[in-house]
């Protein structure tokens, strides 16, 4: 999905992503693919606030404020606790009456949100904040104050062990350096306070865990904390009934939130940034939002989704792959596609002890398998052409992407599989026949998917008979997304005998034979990750380096130590030393393929005629005037809508 | 007993009873005997099936047999067996060996012209139920090919407008699996899920209702007290749960269909048995030492067994349109290839290609409408209090 | 006497079943984890961190870890006390998300089962007096209809064609857009317009079509069954030899006594068919009524939440049976429980 200008530090920090899951956001990042009528994709752009307020710079007299505006959404929020955020549905539900504090416009420059200013010493050691003046909270709370930031700081989130009265998940993000040792914030004004980072972090603005975080003011907060309440706080009205956001922190208010049905928010006259920052860049805020309401309007069946999207009775909605085509021509809906998703999809391969042992022995039998999936043909049927090809774990958009003659193809050659198999595998497997045939008779494996995604669905279904072609045996078992995390992605050095040599976590309990899921699997479709195209390093080193936090498969290899390597590339000197660096990194990836790797996903959106894009462009990052919306029917890039002027 | 001619001879005093061999309750008839020999059968295939052959190999490949040993004999497939077996011999052979009764309920079934029409169409699609898979191979996936429309008609499901083929003379889904291959081994599914879950709900539900009617007292207090609990438990919603927790397999569905849709039927043929219960022969037969099972198994059931057929048929169609519900909740075994299964994967595509869900939609419309028709028209045939005078 | 002895012990019966389904679905949702916990489990996972332990934190917190005999007697009190839960899915007390949610169902349930009631039986006589007629057969066909059709299918045909095609569309000349329906249930039209607006009446045209004639079919038979008993009895044919019309022999004789059966249907089956069918057709049109409130529960593993309506229906459903018999005593004199 677009990232706009300013990738959120909230989506940069998740790494786990589904393809599954309709109806259930992704985890982590940037929520699920394609298939799914997900989150109109500009959610998560709110790095300034949400796409849909900030203005166009020259034309915005144009547009005025007003009209209703309904977006069609498949997937439900978990809540509106500012505190209890974990997916990209609640982030971005919630980001409509909060802003974030802040961002980073390009890579030096901070983008303000609720703070005014950001500022790291010269020896990237000490963080100065700086709030705006006159932030009103929601309810009898005044205004926000430095005292508010630093006692959620010290009381939610830096709280571990015994301490921790409330269990708030991030805490891990401000605990660095190789000690993990806290960062330390003190208050040093009104409306300053102040951060001692442990370690030096040159690169801090991108990994600053505060500018993705929300707080509640410390008289909410104190006398939960004081009775070590969580439940109680969590279950307040002013969490519940979202009476935070009635002050100017976001450009909506709250209205209602019937269950299963929608979520419904009226403008904020107040909104701060109208006032606060105005015209900042090309971007102008004096007049935004644009929309009197904005209400979610939630879809259990995908078919009314779109249905509703023809007839006019919600204005945008997210179009699956298979039904572009439908909408193509349609006279009353206009499509926005982007290529720029920047979740990776691919097949799974396990390469622990529970898995298929020549998996993780051999490349050719990795190879084969990958023929066997024919990621072209999967591309080009099951996502109707809606994907881009990968073969390393890089999108091809991306600044680090090898060229062809560096990467590993797979042509979906039946017969070259058959020769990679028997290539790669001992003298105990082999061909009778038809059958590919290994100690225990039929080699058979086994897969597992996500449920709810048709285009899984296909992926697995043909696979599973191009194995067949192959000679080999499978069974398909179709898990929901949090049972397939949790029995198959999860792995545990309890389910083999001994003491593991190393053990970092749910996803990586100890070595490839010293630990292993509770499931036996050999493939599995439908998880994949998000790669910050821009920023790869964390991505690929907690995925597959040895000791990987992500790294589930057990994937080991003896070229890089890719944890140093990482260390290396991300802290070298020249930006084309990096591109070197990690064009080498991704090109092995492409020759080892630990697993097959497929396809980033469009993201289509559907949107009534009646609403355009604001006119005029700009972008001023990396990702370049291709991270917006190209329209199908209009040849103009743009991303922000608001109403047509009748 | 001794020589020929010793009936003649025969007097109470020198009839030594001891030395009568004791008649055993056990009366063996051909069809008794066929009964326990085809059951006896299938158990020990099936025992060899699930304990002895490599899970996933077919057991005849596993014997060395060159002939079916594509067949992997599934779970489903032995239940279906089993239960084949039953009616084979406790419903066809009775009708066959009684002509005069079978002879009555055909006539009074006749009168409804509708309800013979519709039996002749639930019998076309049980036998293309049974025999085409045998016939055809199962659907393959071919992506190419997927959204064909039906041979003969144009449309555009893709925006482009395509052409049906004759390869496919129904079409293909979105898989591109060929939609008439998909409605015989449907109709084998559908077939499979009503046959098995019908008999099962059907034989508790008899032996329950009949139990509780004879036998009377506290056995009747308990067991019908349960069945209150049970009519009243949301069945759908612990289906689902029970689904959602173990995963969603075809012969769990199945059961579960069948174990907790037996109420209805338990109080119908209690109802039923309640006035057998006091008929002559039944006393009689108390009278003659049989034991309370012997009466059960062999009088009361026997008798009430019109009702049993008639809640059977009423029932049936319940579990095959359960089945397309579930699958439409995304909670059915992926993979099979069952109406509802093939209804549901093409609901998204109704207004572009709507030969997906709308042909086996017609044929599951057809079939379960025919089944109650025939249903509803056994009731009247076998309801004493109708109309006719025979 | 005998007659109240009969109602209490009725009665005692109706809180004792109730009580046992209960025990059993407090049970079964006991097996499986809470959605909280997997919840922090998995953020647990995402950060890298230890699964387990969040697991156990969780469970500390919210006093999962208490025997399970406390957390059953808890929550019994709960339920005595109009405590019914807090769902984590939705983050609303259980009661209130049962209270938001049972008027969007009620409004389609309740003009549907009236629907139902009236037009079956009406079939169904029809078709008793009738009997093997073609209009008989024609009654049949309608009525079966119904239950022979897949329901998402039918409501999913329904929307098509009344919702997108109409807009479009027009046959003989006449532009079919004024007949246009919505494609989705608004649920902010009843609050804002009016439980009975005009809207919210549209809205709701579809819904309860399509679960009307899920139903339509038992009343039916039912009815019909019953006028095939009695038309042929003695005092039906007395009648007819009067020179009674058949009309009159309806109503003055046949229906009196066949409406005992009729309370039958009205509140057992009618319940059960309406609570499963419900869901698919809330889950089609977007009503935000119990159906998605319990299936969501489940899938949500939000114990809470599934427990309340559970208690809800199965009350209703012995309770109605209760009523039914008791219903009996009054249309039919021959019925008399003081025996019993």
């Amino acid at each position: 999905m677009p990232k706009g200008d300013k990738e959120t530090p909230f989506q940069r920090r998740k790494v786990l992503q589904t393809a599954g899951a309709i109806g259930a956001a992704g985890l982590a990042g940037c929520s699920t693919n394609t298939d799914a009528t997900e989150e109109p994709p500009t959610e998560s752009d709110s790095g300034g606030g949400g796409a849909d307020e900030t203005a166009s710079p020259t034309e915005a007299a144009e547009l005025t404020v007003g009209g209703d505006m309904v977006y069609a959404s498949l997937s439900t929020p978990s809540s509106l606790n500012p505190y209890r955020v974990s997916d990209t549905t609640t982030s971005a539900r919630i980001n409509k009456i909060l802003d974030y504090p802040g961002g980073a416009s390009d890579s030096e420059t901070f983008d303000p949100g609720w703070f005014k200013s950001w500022e790291l010493s010269e020896g990237s050691t000490k963080v100065t904040y700086e709030l705006h003046e006159g932030l009103e909270w929601g309810g009898d709370y005044g205004t926000m104050t430095a005292e508010d930031v630093v006692y959620t700081l010290n009381n939610v989130l830096l709280l571990q062990g015994e301490d921790d009265w409330y269990g708030h998940t991030d805490t891990d993000f401000y605990y660095i350096g190789p000690d993990s040792e806290p960062v330390e914030y003190e208050v040093t004004g009104e409306l300053t306070f102040e951060a001692t980072l442990p370690v030096s972090k040159a690169n801090w603005l991108h990994e600053d865990p505060l500018l993705g975080q929300w707080w509640l003011p410390k008289e909410f907060v104190k006398p939960y904390r004081d009775a070590g309440d969580a439940d109680g706080m969590d279950k307040d009205s002013y969490i519940t009934d979202a009476v935070y956001g009635n002050g100017n922190l976001g450009p909506y208010e709250f209205d209602n939130w019937t269950r299963n049905s929608q979520m419904a928010f009226t403008r904020n006259d107040n909104y701060y940034r109208r006032e606060k920052i105005g015209e900042i860049g090309d971007r102008d805020y004096t007049e935004s939002p644009y929309w009197e309401t904005l209400t979610y309007q939630q879809f259990d069946e995908s078919s009314t989704a779109l249905s509703a999207l023809k007839t006019g009775e919600v204005d945008l909605a997210g179009i699956p792959d298979g039904k572009v085509s439908n909408f193509r021509g349609n006279q009353s809906t206009q499509l926005y596609e982007s290529p720029f998703d920047n979740g990776v999809f691919w097949l799974n391969l396990n390469h622990r002890a529970n898995g298929w042992d020549p998996i993780r022995e051999s490349r050719k039998v990795r190879y084969a398998i990958g023929n066997a999936f024919d990621p072209d043909t999967i591309i080009e049927e099951a996502y109707n052409g809606l994907a881009v090809p990968l073969r390393t774990f890089h999108p091809s958009w991306g600044p680090y992407y090898p060229s062809e003659d560096k990467l590993t193809s797979l042509p979906g050659d039946i017969e070259k599989a058959r020769s990679q198999l028997e290539a790669g595998t001992s003298d105990e497997y082999g061909y009778e026949g038809d059958q590919f045939h290994g100690p225990d008779g039929q080699l058979e494996l086994s897969m597992v998917r996500t449920t709810g995604n048709p285009s899984v669905e296909i992926a697995s279904n043909y696979l599973k008979q191009r194995l067949s072609e192959l000679g080999i045996k499978s069974t398909i078992e179709a898990k929901q997304w949090s049972t397939l995390l949790q029995d198959y992605a999860m792995n545990s050095p309890d389910n083999v005998e001994g003491e593991p040599d190393w053990s970092i976590g749910s996803f990586n309990g100890g070595p490839w034979d010293q630990s292993v899921s509770n499931e036996q699997w050999d493939i599995m479709l439908g998880l994949g990750f998000s790669t910050s195209p821009y920023a790869p390093w964390s991505a690929v080193r907690s995925t597959l380096a040895e000791k990987g936090t992500f790294n589930l498969w057990g994937y080991t290899q003896d070229e890089y130590d890719i944890q140093e390597f990482i260390g290396n590339a991300s802290t070298a000197s020249s930006q084309e030393e990096v591109q070197s660096q990690m064009t080498e990194m991704f090109s092995f990836i492409s020759k080892d393929m630990p697993f097959i790797f497929t396809s980033s996903g469009y993201n289509v959106t559907g949107l009534n005629n009646s609403v355009v894009g604001l006119p005029g462009e700009k972008t001023d990052d990396g990702y370049k005037a291709t991270s917006y919306f190209q329209t199908i029917n209009e040849a103009q890039p743009s991303k922000l809508y608001a109403r047509k002027q009748e | 007993m001794s020589g020929e001619n010793d009936y003649a001879d025969l007097t109470f005093r020198n009839l030594n009873l001891d030395e009568e061999e004791e008649s055993t309750n056990i009366q063996v008839t051909a069809g008794s005997l066929g009964q326990i020999l085809t059951l006896g059968l299938l158990t020990v295939g099936y025992l060899f099936d699930y304990l002895v052959v490599t899970e996933n190999t077919s057991m005849f490949a596993y014997m060395g047999s060159p002939v079916l040993a594509a067949w992997d004999v599934s779970s489903v497939d032995w239940m279906f067996m089993y239960t084949l077996a039953l009616l084979l011999f406790n419903a066809v052979l009775p009708l066959y060996n009684n002509p005069r009764l079978t002879g009555y309920y055909w006539r009074q079934f006749r009168k409804n012209r509708l309800a013979v029409f519709s039996g002749w169409i639930v019998i076309g699609i049980s036998l293309m139920g049974l025999l085409g898979p045998i016939l055809f191979d199962p659907p393959t996936l071919s992506l190419t090919d997927a959204y064909l429309p039906p041979v003969g008609i144009t449309a555009r499901p893709e925006g482009t407008p395509i052409s049906g083929v004759w390869k496919y003379p129904l079409g293909t889904n979105h898989q591109g699996q060929g939609m008439l291959k998909l409605l015989v081994y449907g109709a084998r599914v559908s077939l499979q899920i009503a046959l098995i879950s019908t008999l099962v709900a059907t034989g508790i539900g008899a032996v329950v209702g009949a139990t509780g009617a004879f036998v009377g007292g506290i056995v009747d207090e308990v067991l019908f007290r349960y069945v209150d609990v049970q009519s009243v438990f949301p069945v759908f919603i612990f289906l689902l749960y029970l689904v959602y927790l173990f995963g969603a397999e075809l012969y769990y569905i199945i059961l579960i269909f069948g174990f907790f849709s037996w109420e209805g039927t338990a109080r119908l043929v209690r109802a039923e048995a309640l006035q057998r219960t006091e008929e002559a022969y039944v006393q009689a037969s108390e009278a003659a030492g049989a034991s309370r099972s012997w009466v059960i198994g062999r009088h009361i059931i026997p008798n009430v067994s019109s009702t049993i057929v008639t809640v059977a048929t009423l029932i049936l169609p319940s579990f095959v349109l359960g089945e397309a519900a579930l699958a439409f909740l995304g909670f059915s075994e992926p993979g099979t290839f069952s109406w509802g299964t093939t209804i549901a994967g093409g609901r998204g595509s109704l207004s572009t290609a709507p030969w997906i869900s709308t042909i086996p939609g017609f044929f599951l419309f057809f079939f379960v409408l025919c089944v109650n028709s025939v249903g509803d028209a056994l009731t009247d045939a076998v309801d004493p209090r109708g109309e006719s005078g025979e | 006497m005998g007659m109240k002895w009969y109602i209490a012990r009725r009665i005692a019966w109706t809180v004792f079943a109730t009580w046992l389904a209960l025990t059993i679905t407090f049970g079964l949702l006991a097996l499986s984890p809470s959605a909280g916990e997997l919840q922090a489990a998995q953020q647990a996972a995402m950060q890298g961190g230890n699964a387990e332990e969040a697991k156990e934190n969780y469970q500390e917190r919210i006093g999962l870890d208490k025997p399970f005999h406390e957390r059953y007697l808890d929550w019994l009190v709960g339920i005595v006390t109009l405590n019914w839960g807090w769902s984590i899915s939705r983050q609303q007390t259980v009661l209130t998300a049962i209270g938001n949610a049972y008027p969007y169902s009620l409004q389609y349930i309740l003009p549907s089962t009236i629907f139902t009631t009236f037009v079956g039986y009406g079939l169904g006589l029809w078709g008793g007096m009738h009997r093997n007629q073609p209009s008989d057969y024609a009654g049949m066909v309608i009525a079966f209809f119904g239950i022979s059709i897949p329901n998402f299918w039918f409501a999913i045909m329904l929307i098509l064609i009344t919702g997108v095609w109409f807009q479009d569309a027009a046959v003989l000349g006449v532009a079919l857009q004024p007949f246009k329906l919505p494609v989705f249930y608004d649920s902010d039209v009843p609050i804002s317009q009016g439980w009975l607006s005009v809207a919210n009446i549209k809205q709701l045209i579809l819904p309860t079509v399509v679960l009307s004639t899920a139903s339509l079919a038992a009343q039916m038979r039912y009815s019909r069954a019953q006028v095939l008993e009695y038309v042929n009895s003695d005092f039906v044919k007395t009648a007819r030899a009067k020179g009674g019309s058949d009309a009159y022999v309806l109503f003055r004789h046949i229906l009196r006594v066949a409406l005992v059966p009729l309370t039958n249907i009205l509140v057992g089956t009618v319940l059960g068919v309406v609570f499963a069918g419900s869901l698919i057709i809330e889950q089609v049109f977007q009503i935000p009524g119990l159906g998605q409130l319990i299936f969501k529960g489940i899938t949500n593993n939000d114990t809470a939440l599934v427990l309340g309506p559970v208690l809800i229906s199965t009350f209703l459903v012995i309770f109605g049976n209760l009523i039914e018999d008791l219903l009996y005593t009054v249309l039919d004199p021959r019925v008399d429980y003081s025996d019993r």
